[in-house]
């Protein structure tokens, strides 16, 4: 079985994390992407995700010194100028996209263009042959905050696409999601882990 | 080899990144010239665009697409359909060649950044050609200056 810890950001994320990594003895892989390289450090994960130009500027002296100690650095392929503007043209794999828009839909075979950096992470995991996927610290943005309309607009259309274009992959959301979730697991607090890990 | 004889107008400053929101275009007043290049510069991106255009008016005011120009929808000129800037175009040209004979007075963009979560840098002029009486002095080029290199001899 081929797991993967896909880490975003949100609160709950380190103990999450911490308790995946507890009680699930395959050693899962881990992907994260902009502030996740921090949840992790001093510690890193086996692949870091960057693209967006505020994020590239934020952490591309922390992803090389995660590069540096095995860390597979990911983006998107771009103009060698835009890399170059970005800090990121020492990065070890450069995706390739299709053109267009934002989606709504994760798809096999290919990228898509999403709105959330973790979602790239996702796609990436799924591209990878995951057979398990744990999705920890994307709950999403809460009501209060402006960009809660992405969360229900874009995140849970996305996660639940990925569920139902990969029916072989087991999901594991774990937390509080701030969107409607179908055809996956949801662990609301790290205690109700164990059975999935020991399954 | 005689430099063309061009005029430059600002259309869209390179001010600051945008998302979800419709840029600011300065018009285009094309009185006195016969072909304008419209272009449309993506900066550093995250999101993709979500309209893009050129648009023309008698007066200034009340403005419609100009055939031919709306990006997504007609056909660029290797003949496939044209694509908006997706979040992978940094650093891109959208270039749109107008024959002004029979159009209206004044041009100006329509564009709409995505509704992303970073945002969309991007600037925008036009170069006038062809004119009727040429520009003679920097400023009625559109310059704030303008170096020259002569043929090697």
């Amino acid at each position: 079985m081929v797991e993967w810890i896909v880490l975003g950001s949100s609160a709950s994320a380190p103990q999450f994390l911490r308790a995946i990594r507890a009680q699930d003895a395959s050693s899962p892989r881990t992907i994260t992407t902009n502030v996740g390289l921090w949840l992790l450090w001093p510690d890193v994960p086996d692949v870091y995700f960057l693209t967006d130009h505020v994020a590239c500027r934020q952490y591309r002296e922390l992803a090389y010194e995660a590069q540096a100690r095995g860390t597979r650095l990911v983006t998107m392929r771009r103009d060698r100028s835009a890399l170059q503007k970005r800090g990121v043209e020492r990065f070890d794999e450069f995706l390739e996209f299709d053109h267009g828009g934002s989606q709504t839909r994760l798809r096999r075979g290919s990228y898509g263009h999403v709105i959330f950096s973790g979602m790239y992470c996702l796609q990436y995991a799924l591209h990878s042959g995951a057979s398990r996927v744990y999705l920890v610290g994307m709950e999403g943005y809460p009501r209060q905050d402006s960009r809660h309309h992405h969360s229900k607009q874009h995140l849970g259309p996305l996660i639940n696409s990925a569920a139902e274009e990969w029916p072989e992959v087991e999901f594991v959301f774990c937390g509080e999601p701030q969107f409607e979730l179908r055809g996956m697991t949801i662990i609301k607090t790290p205690g109700e882990l164990q059975c999935v890990c020991e399954c | 080899m005689q430099a063309p004889v061009c005029k430059l107008v600002s259309m869209i400053g390179p001010d600051a990144v945008v998302d979800n929101t419709t840029w600011t275009s300065s018009a285009v007043d094309c009185r006195g010239y016969n072909h304008a290049r419209l272009v449309f510069y993506v900066g550093a991106t995250d999101i993709a665009l979500s309209a893009l255009s050129v648009q023309e008016s008698d007066n200034d005011s009340d403005y419609s697409d100009v055939d031919g120009t709306v990006v997504g929808t007609d056909i660029a000129l290797d003949g496939s359909a044209s694509d908006l800037p997706s979040a992978t175009d940094d650093d891109k040209f959208w270039v749109f060649d107008i024959a002004l004979q029979g159009r209206k007075r004044y041009l100006k963009f329509a564009a709409t950044a995505g509704d992303g979560t970073t945002g969309t840098y991007a600037a925008a002029w036009a170069e006038l050609y062809r004119p009727d009486i040429a520009p003679n002095t920097t400023a009625e080029m559109g310059a704030a200056e303008h170096l020259n290199v002569p043929e090697y001899a």
